[in-house]
């Protein structure tokens, strides 16, 4: 028992493992604060590529077509309302389609669903893209 | 008449069965216990399996395998002791590691490093309470890092004779995560922790990916020199990833490689495995210790991220401090699971590989750091 305590108490020892425990997180630290300052620059050169790709009059543009497309003429109100309710209806049923595909992919492997998710998110903002560009 | 009697007594000597020992049978239950669990259970078939079979080949008495220039004997010592197999084996998983979760939440680098929580406290363990010496307890304690590779690296410099039980138990107990950390969490997170909802993190650039394995590997190899051959082959495999340039041999470090070494490094943790030095009192408690090291290393990450969550803003769900096990996916895919549960809503698979990669890159700073150690 004796022994054991002696171990145990050992200065030199506890020492030596108490510098070498938080040696691991003084080398984590470094590596995380130099990704840390990485990551910094690199959202930043991406924000400044996105505003450099957006042309400056394209929101003036937005704001015109959206008034042009509300004054449109030749679109009775019972088109307008058979075409809202088509639309309503084709809606529901691509939920229904979404959330009956949904329901194997989750407990299938979350792996898909993560690129799943990712492939929705980037479809998305590439359909947002080639929208801006049509216009 | 004489001749007769000696040449019988010759034929019988050369036979394995009158060699037999309880000790050969015994590992032989050992063995065949370890490819039940390898065939039957799947619990990390590609090791465990070449394992097995290591240890049932060994203990065949008069087997011509572990003898000097014999079959295993080779496979030892040019691919273990030389210390080959494990760092061909981080070239591979630097192949099949996304470092992207990591970069895009540094934060659970420090979780990595709480996960090694349990490494320093068994190594006083082993070492007060077995009987362990200092290099042996150093390799006992690396166990709760849950890196066979780095396991296997630092036990073969500082204590080779340790070298089956501890692959073993950091296999066996790799391949037991999903039983053992579900409780540790539910243990020592509440309710309402395990719902928090983490967002989703950001995209990160492919060059940010690629600067990583370069400056990643200046930054700790400058610190800890003398992990450099395990890390330096993890980071040279992700850069052949990340960069996109040599597919073909990314496709061959990943695959091919990667089996080819696995039967290698199994079978020759197996033929360590002989009945005079696997029956003891060590091997048991290697195990006994590697347990209860795994459950520290848990606990040690689930308490960094409550440590962290004190300070930041946007909470961390504790759950994925489990991941900071190097376990990889296992871990990760556990917290998931876990996550999910607690919360539909919930997708912590990503931010749980980012501890989980930090975890690989804790373990082989403390093996370094261990290693140093006894170097100076």
């Amino acid at each position: 028992m004796a022994e054991i305590w002696e171990k145990l108490t050992s200065p030199e020892l506890v020492f030596g493992l108490g510098v070498r425990f938080f040696g691991v997180f003084a080398v984590l630290i470094v590596v995380m604060i130099g990704i840390w300052l990485s990551g910094c620059f690199f959202v930043r050169l991406e924000g400044a590529s996105r505003k450099g790709r957006q042309s400056p009059d394209d929101d003036v543009e937005d704001a015109e077509e959206t008034e042009t497309a509300g004054t449109e003429e030749g679109v009775t109100d019972e088109v307008a309302a058979v075409i809202a309710l088509a639309l309503s209806r084709q809606g529901r049923v691509n939920d229904q389609r979404v959330v009956q595909h949904h329901r194997p992919m989750n407990t299938e492997n979350s792996w898909k669903l993560q690129g799943r998710q990712r492939a929705v998110s980037r479809s998305r903002s590439m359909a947002t893209i080639r929208a801006r560009r049509r216009r | 008449m004489e001749e007769l009697t000696k040449l019988v007594n010759n034929v019988l000597g050369d036979m394995g069965l009158l060699h037999l020992t309880l000790g050969h049978l015994l590992m032989w239950g050992i063995a065949f216990f370890f490819l039940y669990l390898a065939v039957k259970k799947n619990y990390e078939p590609l090791l465990l399996l070449p394992i097995g079979f290591g240890i049932f080949l060994t203990n065949l008495p008069l087997a011509p395998l572990m003898g000097e220039h014999e079959l295993f004997w080779i496979f030892h010592k040019y691919g273990i002791e030389w210390e080959v197999i494990p760092c061909v084996i981080f070239l591979g998983l630097g192949v099949m590691t996304d470092f992207g979760p990591m970069l895009a939440n540094p934060k659970s680098l420090l979780v990595g490093a709480g996960a090694q929580l349990g490494v320093f406290v068994t190594f006083m363990g082993t070492y007060a309470f077995a009987g362990f010496t200092l290099p042996e307890a150093a390799s006992v304690a690396i166990i709760g890092g849950a890196d066979g590779p780095t396991t296997i690296y630092l036990t073969n410099a500082l204590s080779p004779q340790l070298l089956g039980p501890n692959a073993l138990a950091a296999y066996s107990y790799m391949a037991m995560v999903p039983l053992i950390l579900p409780p540790i969490v539910r243990l020592f997170t509440t309710g309402e922790e395990r719902r928090i909802l983490m967002k989703q993190l950001r995209p990160v650039a492919r060059l940010e990916k690629l600067m990583f394995p370069l400056f990643g590997t200046i930054l700790i190899g400058l610190m800890i020199p003398a992990i450099l051959p395990l890390l330096g082959m993890l980071m040279l495999g992700n850069f052949m990833r990340e960069s996109g340039v040599v597919g073909r041999l990314s496709h061959t470090a990943e695959g091919a490689l990667m089996n080819i070494v696995t039967i290698f490094l199994g079978v020759s943790v197996g033929a360590t495995m002989t009945a005079e030095k696997f029956l003891s009192a060590k091997t048991l408690f290697v195990f006994g210790f590697g347990i209860f090291d795994f459950i520290l290393c848990t606990i040690g990450g689930i308490l960094m991220v409550k440590l962290l969550n004190l300070f930041i803003k946007e909470k961390m769900n504790p759950i994925i401090g489990a991941a900071g096990l190097s376990a990889v996916p296992m871990a990760a895919r556990v917290c998931q699971k876990m996550g999910k549960e607690a919360n539909p809503e919930n997708f912590l698979l990503m931010h749980a590989m980012g501890c989980n990669v930090a975890g690989v890159i804790g373990t082989a700073a403390a093996a370094g750091l261990m290693i140093a150690m006894f170097n100076s």
